[in-house]
């Protein structure tokens, strides 16, 4: 996978001293005046397990795409609407003479409730045929297809309609109407996608990421930078230890590495879903998150970056 | 006719399972031949007329295929998003024995399968006789229903919702089942049946509780895939052994 190169405003340095860092071809050492005139370099980190593995001068990143997976049916298309419609009154007309003596005891209860019903129905008998039928949607008092299907296979199944009326939550959540972006209870149709926000002002959303260890594999430094980054409170499952996208950028000529060698970053996506918990904001590694669907994260991450992202999002 | 409704499950298998699935069966080029490979090398060898190019008699014939009766190992095709392990279909199968003495007792097991899965089930015959138990080849001693679709998705959502939490005693699909082409079964004792909602609002019209079994088809090629793909469908696997 060849990602685009971030292309990063030039800083003004002065003319000569950016021509040297281009014009030569592979430097090993660059000089320390290009990076240290906006900020004081950093101290050495310890040449132990915490050292970040490099490859080709390229550090090498894990990120997590922490996903919340749709948790209700999506709203079916009106056309599949009225098919499943169509089918229905189909079912309902062409299915064989349902066997009373099998399901009801002569004299019970059950069946006298059954025989009332099959009165009510032939009422409506007429508006099966019509295009809209109201009459039927507001005897079963439902909005949804899938409601109404629990309806019919009641009927079939015979359980009590006057015990226990269940109470079906709404599809649009409060969350929602508020829009509020932290919260996991919102857009219930859609997967929605953790970004953090960096302590900085350009580039500043992205998915959490951290380097990887010498010691450690892709997934191991994914559970490591989710925690650092946004707390232990959530509940987490890594999709196996494969990554999902890759993405390798070279770093912005204002920005200080560590080791003058490193050019860039290339960070391996690994997926894991949430089922519990929130986002810690520590003000340290982030200062804010948010959890958006694809179409939404388009406004928070830069273009570059959602381009290489957004195929290894899901469209639901 | 079509179908009436979405069906929760598959909407659940497009938009989560199947992506999940892609990244955990995924194999990179070099295990992905070593597989082939290994399956490859357990198909019998073709015998020297079968590779013979310039033998005449076979020119414009088709080639020939090895010797012996013997079904081997399918070999899978190469990966790609198609080859994304998929439930195809569901057997639901019961032996009922009483049915030796009395054939009116296959009734109450024809008629439990059909409430469950919503098909016809088809009366299978015994084979071979057995003296020990009075069997005679020929002998009408069970029935099998094949549901897939809808119908088979419906099954699985009562199983996983309702019957499989109120079973007693049992500590989920043996980790040992699996015929290592990606199906996988398990079998149910007869008080499973009354768990099952279509059984239980009428429970009288059915005189004779029976076990049953359930076999899931995938297109999965090991058993490792199909259970990643059931325990996608929260179908717990007893893991403790």
């Amino acid at each position: 996978m060849n990602a685009p190169r971030i292309s990063y405003l030039i800083p003004s340095v002065t003319k000569t001293n950016f021509i040297k860092h281009v014009n030569i071809g592979k430097i090993r050492r660059i000089s320390s005046s290009i990076y240290s005139y906006t900020q004081p370099e950093r101290p050495e980190p310890k040449q132990t397990e915490t050292e970040t593995t490099i490859i080709d001068n390229y550090r090498l990143v894990s990120g997590i795409v922490l996903t919340r997976p749709p948790q209700i049916l999506r709203d079916p298309h009106p056309f599949e609407r009225e098919y499943y419609l169509y089918q229905q009154k189909l079912e309902q007309i062409h299915s064989p003479p349902f066997p009373e003596d099998f399901y009801f005891k002569k004299g019970s209860i059950a069946e006298k409730r059954w025989k009332e019903k099959k009165v009510q129905d032939k009422k409506n008998a007429l508006s099966i045929f019509s295009r809209f039928n109201d009459k039927i949607n507001t005897d079963k008092n439902s909005d949804d297809i899938e409601e109404r299907d629990e309806n019919i296979n009641d009927d079939k199944s015979f359980s009590d309609v006057e015990e226990e009326e269940i109470k079906i939550a709404s599809r649009i959540t409060q969350d929602d109407l508020n829009n509020n972006l932290k919260s996991l209870n919102r857009a219930l149709q859609r997967t929605l996608y953790l970004i953090v926000k960096k302590p900085r002002n350009e580039y500043s959303w992205q998915f959490p990421q951290g380097g990887v260890n010498l010691k450690e594999n892709l997934v191991q430094a994914a559970a490591r930078e989710l925690e650092e980054e946004c707390g232990n409170k959530m509940d987490v499952w890594f999709v196996g230890r494969r990554p999902i996208g890759y993405y390798k950028y070279n770093y912005p000529r204002d920005f200080i590495a560590r080791d003058k060698n490193i050019k860039g970053s290339m960070v391996f996506f690994m997926k894991a879903h949430v089922f519990a918990g929130q986002v810690n904001v520590d003000q340290k590694e982030i200062v804010d998150f948010a959890w958006v669907t694809k179409q939404e994260m388009m406004q928070f991450v830069p273009e570059p970056y959602y381009i290489a992202v957004k195929d290894m999002l899901s469209e639901f | 006719p079509g179908r009436t409704s979405m069906i929760r499950f598959e909407e659940f298998y497009d938009t989560t399972l199947s992506d999940d699935l892609m990244i955990l069966s995924y194999k990179d080029p070099k295990t992905e031949k070593e597989f082939i490979e290994k399956r490859m090398k357990k198909h019998p060898p073709l015998t020297k007329a079968a590779l013979d190019v310039d033998n005449p008699f076979m020119r414009n014939r088709p080639p020939l295929k090895p010797r012996g009766g013997k079904k081997n190992q399918p070999i899978p095709p190469p990966q790609s998003h198609k080859t994304i392990p998929r439930l195809e279909e569901v057997y639901v199968h019961c032996m009922i024995k009483q049915a030796i003495h009395n054939k009116q007792h296959l009734l109450s097991g024809i008629m439990a399968l059909q409430c469950i899965t919503s098909e016809r089930p088809r009366i299978i015959y015994s084979k071979t006789g057995v003296a020990n138990w009075k069997l005679r080849a020929g002998m009408a001693i069970g029935c099998v229903v094949c549901i897939k679709g809808p119908p088979m998705y419906t099954f699985i959502d009562k199983l996983v919702e309702i019957v499989l939490p109120r079973l007693k005693e049992w500590h989920g699909v043996p980790m040992s089942s699996g015929d290592s082409n990606g199906n996988i079964s398990m079998g149910f004792p007869s008080n499973a049946l009354s768990l099952f909602p279509d059984i239980e609002g009428n429970y009288d019209s059915f005189p004779l509780m029976t076990g049953f079994d359930v076999t899931f088809n995938t297109t999965a090629y090991t058993d490792l895939e199909a259970r990643t793909l059931l325990s996608g469908f929260q179908i717990p696997f007893n893991v403790r052994k």
